[in-house]
């Protein structure tokens, strides 16, 4: 940086260059145009700062078809968040007549919530000590590459494992099904430490519902809106929370996702 | 009993006369196709996956449309959207930090590396040294100067800048130039 005080110092020069310099600008302007040594230093800074802006822009591709995703995604959100205001301003007569329904919803979902709360254990989550989630090196090219995804059938002697360490006895046939934590569609292992007794129908959040989270995530992965590193944390950390999160509902949905486009989720896998 | 329709709906028709102010729903939307790339761009920068980024991009543009609607300031819009959005991301790093205690290692390697297709192998690999390199410099500086930098880099003018950072137009000319310098420096180094 120019310590010279004869000549423009660095912070005017850029200011000049890009014409928002103020009140000092023609001073400057008059400077610059008489002083070589100025105008070869603006050149400097401002080819520096063309060749970091390039390396910038060139770090990451922006996929244009995520973006139109985006737009879209963004539209529909405002619409909604139009909607519910709307309600909120324009009919009060609805509202009022809402609130004795919302008294008995929130009675209910207390009840509810005693069930689906974070807090909630197995058998709706695993235990993270038991199974903290394992993975295989893979590529999200190699996840999402053609043909059937292949879901490894578990050994028995290691589904007996999982079911001692979880300290269930003689499970019932159909009560339970040794399920993959991070499912092997987005790359997690045949390991115990991935491996858990998920209630089949007793509980709210069952095997079922995780399927369709499962199935989510990874039209989610390859339709490019998530990476496969978060899918993977998501559904290893909080199984419930990221289906709260990637399908918008604090209850599981019954006859599908209010996201996914039917043909979507017509052409997803099953584990 | 139903709930009430909607105030309005998709396509929306852009205002004919051309001195109306257009409605909070096109003008984010209109602000969107503009800045979507820059601002996750941005926003991958400063350490966020895409997923979050993606989110904090939908959620800043979210309470563009509610600032709007309130009839608050239209004023440089382009730097208060980067102002949200930054706010929004250094929360949300802060609440991955805290999360990071997981026993699972996960591959986390960025997307999205791009190198101009037009070059030929060796030119390709001096290039993508160099990026890597001004980007790592830019990297190691001081939160606020790589924000100064990544917005420029965005095509922000130092007023916008300014007011996204919340500091003086010559405290943005001063960041730059620091990091300039910087960038000037670790080059000598190399040499």
């Amino acid at each position: 940086m120019k310590q010279n005080h004869a000549h423009v110092n660095d912070e005017d020069l850029l200011l000049y260059a890009s014409g928002e310099l103020d009140h000092t600008s023609v001073l400057v302007g008059r400077h610059v145009a008489n002083c070589n040594m100025c105008k070869v230093r603006m050149e400097q800074l401002q080819g520096r700062l063309a060749e970091f802006s390039e390396a910038y822009r060139g770090d990451r591709a922006m996929n244009s078809t995520q973006a139109v995703g985006a737009r879209e995604t963004l539209k529909a959100r405002i619409t909604e968040m139009d909607r519910v205001s709307a309600g909120r301003r324009l009919d009060w007569r609805w509202v009022a007549a809402s609130a004795a329904c919302l008294l008995l919803a929130i009675g209910l979902r207390t009840i509810h919530s005693q069930r689906s709360s974070a807090e909630l254990d197995w058998p709706e989550k695993p235990d993270l000590q038991l199974t903290p989630g394992a993975t295989v090196p893979i590529t999200e090219s190699a996840v999402c590459g053609g043909g059937e995804p292949r879901v490894p059938v578990i050994p028995t002697s290691l589904q007996q494992k999982v079911f001692e360490r979880y300290g269930v006895n003689q499970p019932r046939d159909g009560e339970y099904e040794v399920d993959y934590l991070i499912t092997p569609e987005l790359g997690g292992a045949t390991d115990i430490r991935n491996l858990w007794p998920e209630p089949y129908h007793d509980a709210v959040w069952n095997a079922h519902v995780k399927d369709q989270l499962e199935d989510r995530l990874h039209a989610m992965v390859c339709g490019g809106q998530v990476d496969l590193a978060t899918a993977q944390r998501d559904i290893a950390s909080d199984w419930i929370a990221a289906y709260r999160k990637y399908f918008h509902t604090d209850t599981p949905i019954t006859g599908g996702s209010p996201l996914a486009s039917p043909e979507t989720r017509s052409s997803l896998p099953t584990t | 009993m139903s709930a009430p329709e909607s105030v309005f709906s998709w396509p929306i028709a852009a205002p004919a006369d051309a001195n109306e102010t257009p409605r909070p729903e096109v003008e984010v939307v209109q602000l969107f196709d503009e800045m979507r790339d820059r601002l996750l761009r941005y926003l991958l920068a400063l350490g966020l996956s895409l997923h979050d980024g993606e989110e904090i991009v939908q959620e800043s543009f979210l309470l563009l449309f509610q600032h709007l609607r309130q009839g608050k300031s239209r004023e440089n819009l382009r730097g208060w959207i980067f102002r949200v959005g930054r706010n929004l991301a250094l929360k949300q790093r802060s609440a991955n930090q805290r999360n990071v205690s997981r026993t699972v290692e996960f591959d986390d390697d960025a997307p999205g590396q791009n190198v101009d297709s037009g070059m030929n192998p060796e030119e390709a690999l001096r290039s993508k040294q160099r990026q890597r390199q001004l980007l790592a410099v830019v990297g190691a500086l001081p939160e606020q100067d790589q924000s100064c930098l990544y917005m420029r880099a965005s095509g922000l003018k130092y007023r916008e800048i300014a007011q996204a950072l919340g500091i003086s137009l010559g405290s943005v000319a001063a960041s730059l130039a620091r990091s300039l310098a910087k960038l000037e420096r670790a080059d000598g180094a190399c040499v």
